[in-house]
């Protein structure tokens, strides 16, 4: 049981606050994940953020800025949201979840489930800490404690498709993606395939995204994009189904994806 | 620490643990209507408030989070006691049943229309996201929020909720608001919890880390002295008596293969001990202090491996009968092993313990043989379901408090009679010493027909003298209550070319686990419920009943019916395809009328044997007409999307009205002085609305006005006997005795009216509301209830009823499904259900709609996602909602309909037959039939799992 509970009103009094407590205390969003009982939280000091007004977006020239307690549901509310972060932050089905659960929060947990790290991975985003902003799988393979303040999104011309698996509609994620390109004239700069929901961490199918760029793959090759995907993929069977499903089913759902992302687009 | 919100637009200042959580605190402030019921995981949405003006989970908050914060509950929304236009337009459209978290769905719907005063169905479905309902499912919440919408612009508006029936009724087949809906509604006391004193002490259990093991020995001396702890209870210090948890009439079959706490655990989260202290926390650090040494045996899972010879046997003690003869001969007595207890059966039904065998019966009529050599075609497959769990909002509660020298228990049950029964033998105390109050139940669907905690709580009181709490979590419901047994169903079917039925045959195993509660009645509904509904002169079945180390089974909604139904109406499909005919006409053909004799019903009796029995009504061929109109059955769909394909099906129902010849219900109507009524029902509404039933047969009956009654029901000092609520018998058997009370309170009425008036008793009849008119003058109830009461009158008229019957009144049902599978993926989409029902006169037909709803969702979801999977050990690998896959609103047909085809049964009351568990036995055989339509493959197997459709397709 959480016995203390820190309200900070600035962000140097967080961080000084988390250094008097060193490990002993971890940062507090809305509590959605600290305060559910389907396991035992670790902590009984939080430090929580509601003060810190990390709560805005902002839609700046060069990126979007997404403060770190803003909810699910605020992203889906605003105008400055790309729509295919709005679809992930949708796929948390729950509108109960979604107005308590904090995009801060849902990358700061990092789990292999979230609905939104794969999409902000496809959309470049990065972490700012107070310390330093990093890419975020740089900020989550550093499995850094460091404060969220907010995420940031560049504005980029990019073309972005996600899609997710689960039983039914609130039931977990079994396997998540999203798939990115930046052109520019046509001309592929960069594709970036995020997964989620198979082990471990959220990860990005480098391999595949390279052939794509360098055209050793092409969307077309649709033999060739699900044998590269189980070429990186290697799920395991748990209740969700067997590994052989989840290999399947990856694959057709990056493919979709990655269609999705090069139709219309001609290809120099 | 000091906690200051602002609660319901009132200032508030508390103080609790920074970590105290959120719905308990509110629940310690007062406010009922913020529920549990998901170990606080935010999933069923009992907990929701609206929180600094978001619609959130109270359970995922805590104290020191919400100083400072705005919160509203459910008690914001109405004044003067009245109730606000969205709850009552729940309350009208018929959503309020079990109501566990009706409250929540006011507050959603509330914060919905202030946000979005006109809203889409997309609307409607996003706010009601995070809100489980498992009793009526969620398609009519679309027609009551527009009903709020239009309600808050017109606080008379009214509009037609659903068909009505019977025009020559006042009461009987109309929408008339639930009596217990505006209570249930704005959250007020209803529930086991809301009734719990202060300072009462709380029972928390140890369970078992292993699924098959004996206890070798048990410490508990370092708990017992722990500050805090009143008593612990284990298979040392609890009574020695055997019983069975399952909550039926006389005669019971069901073995008596269970103490209080046994020296041997028979599945994962078995009874070890019970710790009675002061607080949960000192209840789980006392449970902590427990040191246990377990002889861990070889446990067994599967039906497969249970039948096997040498598989561990999981009862291997003493086996006798309940007169105390011997069950096995001298030389297999001896093999008993005595520390493994003792099983008692009431009677004989086909067991054999030491091979795993609960109960096992076969049977049939004609000669199957014969059938099967005059058939052109024989189809022969196997069907397999596996185990699925209840999941009412509201976990299994007790409370249990000594008044005087008696004892008096709160529960949310089916069966407050039964729980008399059972606690008062086990505690070893007589019956008149013990008081049931059933509460409001926020669902039970079978599970409530168990007597799960009562035993151990009551046995808590009654040594201690103290009040006592005991609530399941939601991981306790998964392992320690009881669940749809995993069957396997063996079909044959024989026939002519011209589709004549000439032989069936069904073979069913079923896994009864580690207890044999209701081993012999469940699975037997697999064919009782199921071969009745065809017309065929050789029919023969078997049933074998195993135990094992999976979790609890027992009673479920459709008892064995849905397994059942599966197996024979999937396999009818199947015969259809093999012989190239419609398979509609198919089942026309063979399908049963009105008259039809039921010859197999001689031998499907429950515990008791059975009878030849004729059908008394059936919709079954307008329900068929009507409904392929409906569905354009026939006509295939295509779609833009080839990977989509789309197909239709069609399935018979049907189950029973309680159970002929078995069950009891009584019921008393009195006048009371100012001429208004109270009926006292021994039934146990659990939220389908059986008060409601019986108000209307008292207002039928005395030509009273509704408001003008109130029910009493389900206490066992208050009102007289009832057998409970399960086999479908609440409108049946509880509506006839309320029926039958009315009518002899309207034959005293009569009588003392013909004195009062000086005119003959034939020459008077009761008019509406409350009079009795003569051929010269009238006279109220009011004056004859006055003078009934006065120093010269006759005393306080009362009328009684007691129903019993051998009469049969079978509900039957058509269901229609289409469905879009996608071959890429493997995923099934229910696009369109048609739900047509034969209840008879539906008596409250808004309400019925809503179990009808609420029945098939619920079964859509064990056809498609629901699934208790567990591990090599016999551990549950899902005790979560969440992860065990219930339906939620996002999951319904897009297009869901309910269609009612009266028929008026002779027997029933005012032509009522139940409705609510045959609702429950369409889905699987309809979906899967309809998947073959798709794309030519039979699921035989449930749930119907992308991954086993892309099985099915060789995809992987």
């Amino acid at each position: 049981m959480i016995r203390e509970f820190f309200k900070p009103s600035s962000v140097e009094e967080a961080i000084k606050q988390k250094e008097t407590c060193q490990n002993n205390a971890c940062w507090f969003g809305n509590g959605t994940f600290i305060n559910n009982g389907c396991h035992e939280f670790p902590f009984e000091s939080v430090i929580a953020l509601e003060k810190l007004n990390l709560s805005k977006i902002k839609d700046m020239s060069a990126e979007i800025i997404i403060g770190a307690t803003v909810t699910l549901q605020d992203l889906m509310d605003s105008a400055h949201i790309p729509d295919v972060l709005k679809q992930a932050a949708g796929h948390e089905t729950s509108k109960h979840i979604r107005n308590m659960k904090t995009i801060g929060g849902d990358i700061g947990i990092g789990m292999v489930l979230s609905n939104t790290i794969p999409t902000l991975i496809a959309l470049s985003a990065s972490v700012h800490t107070p310390g330093a902003t990093l890419l975020i799988e740089d900020y989550l393979a550093s499995k850094s404690a460091d404060l969220i303040l907010d995420i940031q999104i560049p504005k980029k011309n990019i073309i972005c498709h996600i899609k997710k698996v689960s039983l039914q509609s609130n039931s977990p994620t079994i396997f998540t993606t999203a798939a990115s390109l930046e052109k520019n004239n046509d001309v592929i700069k960069n594709v970036i395939i995020a997964v989620g929901g198979i082990k471990g961490d959220v990860f990005r199918l480098k391999s595949l995204e390279a052939q794509l760029v360098n055209g050793s793959i092409k969307s077309t090759d649709k033999d060739l994009i699900k044998e590269a995907v189980s070429g990186e993929i290697h799920p395991v069977s748990d209740i969700n189904g067997s590994f052989e499903y989840k290999k399947y089913i990856a694959g057709i759902t990056i493919l979709d994806c990655i269609e999705h992302c090069f139709s219309g687009l001609v290809i120099h | 620490m000091k906690i200051n919100i602002n609660l319901n637009g009132a200032p508030r200042t508390l103080y609790a643990e920074p970590g105290e959580n959120g719905q308990k605190l509110l629940q310690r402030m007062g406010i009922y209507s913020v529920r549990s019921g998901d170990d606080n995981t935010g999933f069923t949405g009992n907990d929701t408030i609206l929180y600094n003006g978001k619609i959130a989970s109270a359970g995922l908050l805590i104290a020191a989070q919400i100083d400072g914060s705005e919160i509203k509950t459910v008690e914001s929304l109405s004044k003067d006691n009245k109730m606000s236009p969205v709850q009552s337009a729940l309350v009208d459209m018929g959503v309020v049943q079990s109501a566990y978290n009706s409250p929540a769905a006011a507050l959603i719907i509330t914060d919905l229309l202030e946000r979005i005063p006109d809203p889409t169905k997309e609307d409607i479905m996003d706010a009601l996201s995070g809100l489980f309902i498992r009793d009526s499912g969620y398609e009519q919440y679309f027609k009551a929020v527009d009903i709020a919408v239009n309600r808050k612009k017109d606080p008379d508006y009214k509009t037609q909720i659903a068909e009505e029936f019977r025009p020559d009724l006042r009461d009987v087949g109309k929408v008339r608001r639930k009596i217990d809906g505006k209570q249930l509604v704005m959250g007020k006391r209803a529930f086991v919890e809301d009734m719990v004193l202060p300072g009462s002490l709380v029972l928390k259990m140890m369970r078992s880390p292993h699924a098959h093991a004996f206890i070798k020995s048990i410490d508990t001396r370092s708990a017992e002295k722990m500050a805090g702890v009143e008593l612990v209870i284990t298979h040392k210090n609890c009574p020695d008596v055997y019983f069975t948890t399952a909550g039926q009439g006389f005669p019971e079959p069901s073995p008596h293969d269970r103490k209080m706490f046994g020296k041997k655990v028979r599945h994962f989260g078995d009874r070890v001990a019970a710790v009675v202290a002061e607080t949960q926390e000192i209840a789980d650090e006392a449970i902590k202090q427990i040191k246990v040494e377990y002889e861990v045996l070889q446990p067994v899972f599967s039906i497969n491996d249970a039948e096997k010879t040498g598989a561990p046997i999981v009862h291997e003690g003493t086996v006798s009968f309940l007169d105390g003869k011997p069950f096995y001969d001298a030389d297999k007595s001896a093999q008993a092993k005595p520390e493994d207890g003792n099983v008692i059966y009431p009677f004989g039904i086909g067991a054999d313990p030491y091979k795993n065998i609960a109960s096992s019966v076969e049977d049939g009529i004609g000669d199957a043989s014969k059938g099967f050599e005059q058939a052109d075609v024989i189809i022969e497959e196997e069907y397999s379901s596996s185990q699925i769990h209840c999941t009412p909002c509201e976990n299994h509660t007790v409370f249990t408090r000594m008044e005087g020298e008696r004892l008096v228990i709160h529960a949310s049950t089916q069966v407050p009679w039964h729980v008399r029964r059972n606690v008062a033998r086990i505690i070893g105390i007589s019956e008149h010493k013990v008081r049931v109050i059933k509460e409001r139940v926020g669902g039970g669907y079978g599970s409530k027909q168990d007597i799960l905690l009562e035993d151990v709580c009551a046995f808590a009181t009654w040594k201690t003298g103290k009040p006592v709490f005991y609530q399941y979590s939601r991981k306790d419901e998964f392992v320690a209550t009881s669940t749809r047994h995993p069957m396997t169903i063996r079909v044959k079917l024989g026939a002519k070319k011209d589709g004549t039925l000439t032989a069936i045959e069904m073979d069913v195993k079923a896994n009864t686990g580690p207890y044999g509660n209701h081993c012999l009645t469940v699975p037997m509904n697999a064919c009782s419920k199921t071969l009745p509904l065809f017309l065929c002169e050789n029919m023969k079945f078997k049933v074998t009943v195993f135990y094992s180390n999976i979790y609890p089974t027992g009673a479920y909604q459709g008892y064995g019916a849905p397994q059942g139904s599966f197996a024979l109406q999937t396999a009818m499909g199947e015969l259809a395809d093999k012989l190239n005919v419609d398979h509609s006409e198919l089942l026309s053909k063979n399908s049963v009328e009105k008259g039809s004799v039921l010859e197999i019903l001689k031998c499907l009796g429950e515990g008791k044997a059975g009878a030849v029995t004729s059908v008394s009504s059936c919709g079954l061929g307008d329900a068929m007409r009507i409904g392929k109109q409906m569905i354009a059955y026939g006509e295939k769909r295509t779609g833009d999307d080839p990977d989509i394909k789309y197909g239709k099906g069609v399935v018979l129902l049907q189950q029973g009205s309680g159970l002929p010849g078995l069950d009891q219900a009584n019921a008393r109507v009195t006048l009371i002085s100012d001429g208004s009524l109270i009926v006292h029902s021994g039934g146990a509404d659990l939220g389908t609305g059986l008060d409601t039933v019986c108000a209307k047969m008292a207002s039928e009956v005395l030509c009273a006005d509704l408001d003008q009654i109130s029910v009493i029901s389900g206490d066992t000092d208050n009102t007289p006997f009832d057998t409970g609520a399960y086999a479908s018998s609440g409108t049946y058997f509880s509506g006839n005795a309320a029926k039958k009370a009315a009518e002899d309170l309207k034959e005293k009425i009569l009588t003392r009216a013909a004195d009062l008036l000086n005119e003959n008793i034939e020459d008077l009849e009761l008019e509406f509301p409350g009079n009795v008119k003569g051929k010269k003058n009238s006279i109220s109830f009011y004056k004859i209830a006055h003078d009934a009461e006065s120093g010269t009158g006759p005393g306080q008229l009362a009328g009684h009823g007691s129903y019993t019957t051998e009469d049969t009144a079978l509900p039957y049902g058509v269901h229609f499904c289409e469905v879009a599978v996608n071959t890429k993926t493997g995923k099934v989409d229910v696009e369109k259900y048609y739900a047509l029902m034969d209840c008879g006169t539906p008596i409250n037909p808004e309400i019925a709609e809503g179990q009808v709803y609420g029945g098939v969702l619920k079964s859509i979801g064990h056809t498609l996602w629901e699934d208790m999977k567990m591990d090599e050990n016999g551990v549950c690998l899902n005790p979560d909602l969440k992860n065990y896959g219930v339906p939620m609103i996002g999951d319904i047909p897009k297009d869901f309909k309910v269609k009612f085809i009266q028929s008026d049964d002779p027997f029933g009351p005012f032509g009522g037959k139940s409705v609510s568990e045959v609702s429950t036995n369409g889905a699987a055989c309809v979906i899967s039939i309809a998947i073959h339509d798709a794309i030519g493959v039979w699921m035989r197997s449930w749930p119907f799992t992308s991954e086993k459709i892309l099985r099915k397709l060789g995809k992987i």
